[in-house]
């Protein structure tokens, strides 16, 4: 056995028995053994080994986890045109922030005009109502008469489309002159009409060329954040095989520096109620599909409620400022239908939850469920938790729920929500993280990329400080200790993908995972984490540096 | 060419209501009517073995002519299929799936190329209903879905007092859900009700109309229903039409026929206050004679003795006069003569 020590300022394991070393033995791909130069000898003493002292300098920790991304979906859209509220920093490009109507149209005009082939299609991702105003047909048409144009909300809720883009996706038929959700004379395409217009633009998007492009992308963007592991939830985004060999070809190379477990949807999208036979033996059959690297276990996806940046979450009362209700993206009763299927075969159900209403659903089918069939350590995981109540935290608590939360909601829609959706003190505990760490729940955090970006640190930095736009800190009390959210990166998100034998901490026997730091979070002021330098990351034992 | 118009009607209703039982009933009686019925899941319609001639995957098809199939994942693409068959079915039903269609339920009500929505059959468990409404995770879609209705079945009446039948007409009218109501047992909706007219798709409730009163009212509303016959030699300017159209009276349940324009000849298909005009090649088109008979099924595009005028049937409820309606679709009188 050849051994390698890596040599590092700190390696904080994340591991209570050991928290901090300064050596790390790895051979073969695993941890042989956690200490220091004089606690690791007899190793050494044993086995040919070679030092290495790149990380002298630097901080060791456990390969970062995101519990919850989409590969699929970010293949999507990362070839798209970014015009977005929040700056970005993309693999290929920075994205500034742009927030004022004129602002978006300016940049949709310089972007426009920018393209050197006229017959390019632009499609644009980012617009949001909320910062950017109104949109329309006819304003789209004002930028560009000839060039087809689509421009993606941010939420996936609507699209829009220019003229020229209407034909060329033959979208301008008469089937959809009184489609209520579809609106020609200003292209705006919603919810169901949505679907049907990003169908249209399917074979446009998953075309081979782009989509390894966007995969490449993806790749490229999970590395940088120093993310060793990743959850897809949801699997394939149009769930075709052109997608899935994709995803191979990416994933599975020896260069491709981290894992994925995919987990998939247990309904079809939209709760369409045209189930399938056999749900179980179709979650086998998925999962023989998988690889070393791209791989299922026993993890099913269901849904509750809508989407969070759209507004369709599910309210209790005082529901929302202007007295809309949001939708349920599955029927309740198909809801607790599928769950007990998969509960009683003994799967982790992931729930999608956005709303309180839809983690009372949520709750009410988990205590159910329980009641019918006892099960210890069945890790039912509530994910996103946009808004809850602390009673309902205690409750996923005593039901032995986890919380997998996007915490960045606070960060880009904290404030909007205050003013525009659900006022004040609803808004400002959005994620509330804080109330789940008190109720000991295992808790950890993902970004949803594109919903955030894929950056473990960065959705450390918000759970942390709680920042909103505006640099306001917004829900004090939901704020969680360096170390808590360090752990919800690492050790929780290890636990919540059922991997917290293999991955998460940095301990004899686990996987030779690193994510190498320059500085030391814990050493460094919190406002300051999500800035940290990522010099890159260590899988399987074999350095991956970022090169940017 | 015309494309025959195929009416679409929606069943739906809350777990439990009754629709795959009305459905059923729909197909074993449809009196000669070849319906195409569309469901989520075949297994709790329950055909009669019988009535089965052939069953291929989605698709059951009957021995009476109805044609019986599985909605899957594009709803839009089967209705269209169906519209533009050679051989196109006389009605199509579709099963709306629980309470939570909300856009899409909408989204089904609206006149798709070839299809024109008659409007929704809400199914409602007598005995649940109050209930189901008060459903902290639900309730709210389905009070929004009793509004939305045209027809209120109220289904398992057999298993409910009058008394309680009294209740639910005053909540009904409390929560705004004003459709005709119709009492039924398993869900046997009676045939001139289901395939007749009068309670199609309304506009919101103009504000002289009177309540819906209870039970057997729903008799009582489709007997204050008139009709109206007008055939006429003028010939209309199309715009001075569309004017004429939009300012009828709100007791106009239908007009439907065919019309004569300066620009060529129209089929109109009116409900409520939605209008359609589609051209009419020439050699299709004649309206047989005589129309009045039958005013569900006629097939106004068939061959027959031919009669090139103005001829349309007027359909009215409430207090609303047919006849002065149709005297009022005569085209005025210094237009040119018919071609």
């Amino acid at each position: 056995m050849d051994l390698t020590v890596f040599n590092a300022r700190r390696v904080h394991t994340m591991n209570p028995s050991l928290p901090t070393a300064t050596s790390v033995v790895v051979a073969d791909g695993l941890i042989v053994e956690v200490g220091t130069p004089e606690s690791i000898q007899p190793w050494l003493d044993a086995h040919p080994h070679t030092v290495d002292d790149t990380f002298a300098d630097k901080i060791v920790m456990p390969g970062f986890i995101d519990p919850h991304l989409h590969p699929s979906l970010a293949a999507t859209l990362l070839p798209t045109h970014f015009i977005t509220a929040m700056a970005w920093d993309l693999p290929d490009r920075q994205v500034p922030a742009t927030r004022s109507h004129d602002s978006y149209v300016a940049e949709l005009t310089r972007i426009e005009a920018s393209l050197a082939d006229p017959d390019e299609v632009l499609i644009t991702w980012g617009f949001h109502e909320l910062w950017h105003g109104t949109i329309d047909r006819p304003l789209l048409d004002s930028i560009s008469s000839t060039r087809p144009i689509v421009v993606w909300q941010r939420s996936f809720h609507e699209l829009f489309f220019n003229t020229p883009a209407l034909a060329h996706f033959d979208l301008d038929q008469r089937r959809f002159d009184a489609h209520p959700q579809i609106d020609l004379p200003t292209g705006r395409f919603v919810e169901t009409g949505m679907f049907i217009a990003a169908g249209a633009m399917g074979p446009h998007l998953t075309e081979p060329g782009r989509f390894l492009h966007g995969l490449e992308l993806t790749k490229a963007a999970v590395h940088q954040g120093g993310q060793t592991t990743i959850g897809d939830l949801t699997g394939t985004q149009f769930d075709t095989d052109v997608e899935w060999d994709a995803l191979r070809a990416v994933i599975e190379p020896d260069d491709t520096p981290f894992r994925v477990q995919m987990v998939p949807a247990g309904m079809r999208s939209q709760g369409t109620e045209a189930g399938r036979a056999d749900p179980i033996a179709w979650l086998a059959e998925r999962a023989e599909r998988g690889s070393e690297k791209l791989f299922f276990r026993n993890h099913v996806k269901l849904f509750t409620d809508g989407g969070f940046y759209a507004q369709m979450m599910r309210v209790q009362p005082p529901g929302y400022i202007d007295g809309h209700q949001g939708e349920w993206m599955s029927p309740p009763d198909k809801f607790e239908h599928m769950a007990r299927i998969f509960w009683n075969a003994g799967c982790q159900i992931h729930v999608h939850c956005t709303g309180d209403m839809g983690v009372e659903l949520a709750l009410e089918v988990l205590a159910k469920l329980q009641f019918e069939r006892p099960r210890f350590d069945h890790r039912f995981t509530i994910e996103h938790l946009g808004l809850s109540t602390p009673e309902q935290i205690r409750r996923a608590a005593t039901l032995g729920a986890l919380i997998s939360a996007n915490v960045y909601y606070v960060h880009e829609l904290g404030e909007r929500y205050w003013a525009d959706s659900i006022g004040h003190e609803r808004a400002s505990q959005m994620a509330r993280v804080g109330t789940a760490v008190r109720e000991g729940i295992p808790t950890t955090l993902h970004s949803d990329f594109t919903m955030a970006p894929a950056k473990p640190l960065t959705s450390a930095w918000v759970a942390v400080n709680r920042v909103g736009e505006s640099g306001a800190v917004l829900g004090p009390d939901e704020r969680v200790s360096v170390h808590d959210a360090m752990k919800m990166i690492t050790a929780d998100a290890a636990y919540i993908l059922g991997m917290e034998n293999e991955i998460g901490t940095i301990r004899s026997g686990k996987k030779a995972d690193f994510t190498v730091l320059e500085a030391d979070p814990y050493e460094v002021d919190p406002m300051d984490l999500a800035d940290i330098e990522i010099w890159g990351t260590v899988f399987e034992g074999v350095p991956f540096p970022i090169e940017r | 060419m015309t494309d025959p118009v195929v009416p679409l009607t929606v069943i739906a209703g809350y777990l439990g209501a009754g629709k795959t039982t009305l459905l059923n009933h729909l197909i074993t009686n449809a009196g000669g009517r070849r319906l195409v019925v569309l469901v989520n899941d075949f297994g709790e319609l329950n055909i009669d073995a019988d009535l089965i001639a052939d069953h291929d995957g989605d698709t059951y098809a009957l021995t009476n002519g109805c044609v019986c199939c599985t909605i899957g994942d594009d709803l839009g693409e089967v209705l269209q299929e169906i519209a533009a068959s050679d051989d196109p079915p006389d009605e199509i039903y579709l099963e709306a799936s629980g309470v939570t269609d909300g856009a899409r339920f909408a989204a089904l009500l609206t006149d798709w190329h070839g299809l024109a929505a008659r409007g929704a059959i809400v199914v409602v468990d007598a005995e649940a209903i109050m209930e189901q409404a008060r459903d902290r995770f639900v309730g709210d879609m389905v009070e929004r879905q009793l509004r939305a209705a045209d027809l209120l079945v109220v289904n398992k009446a057999d298993l409910v007092e009058p008394a309680h039948l009294e209740r639910l007409r005053a909540w009904f009218e409390s929560i705004g859900a004003d459709a005709p109501l119709v009492p039924t047992t398993h869900g046997a909706l009676p045939a001139e009700v289901v395939f007749g007219t009068g309670w199609e798709r309304r506009e919101p409730a103009p504000p002289h109309a009177g309540p819906v009163a209870a039970n057997g009212e729903a008799a009582a509303h489709l007997a204050t229903m008139s009709s109206a016959v007008v055939r006429d030699d003028g010939v209309w300017d199309r715009n001075a039409l569309a004017r004429t159209l939009d300012s009828l009276p709100d007791g106009v349940a239908r007009v439907k026929g065919f019309v004569n324009c300066s620009n060529g000849r129209f089929v109109l298909q009116m409900v409520g206050r939605r209008w359609r005009l589609d051209p009419v090649a020439p050699g299709h088109g004649d309206s047989p004679a005589p129309i009045g008979s039958d005013l569900n099924g006629a097939d106004l595009n068939g061959p027959g003795p031919t009669s090139r005028q103005t001829e349309l049937v007027v359909i009215a409820v409430g207090g609303t006069d047919a006849s002065s309606v149709a005297e009022g679709l005569r085209a005025p009188r210094s237009a040119r003569p018919a071609r």
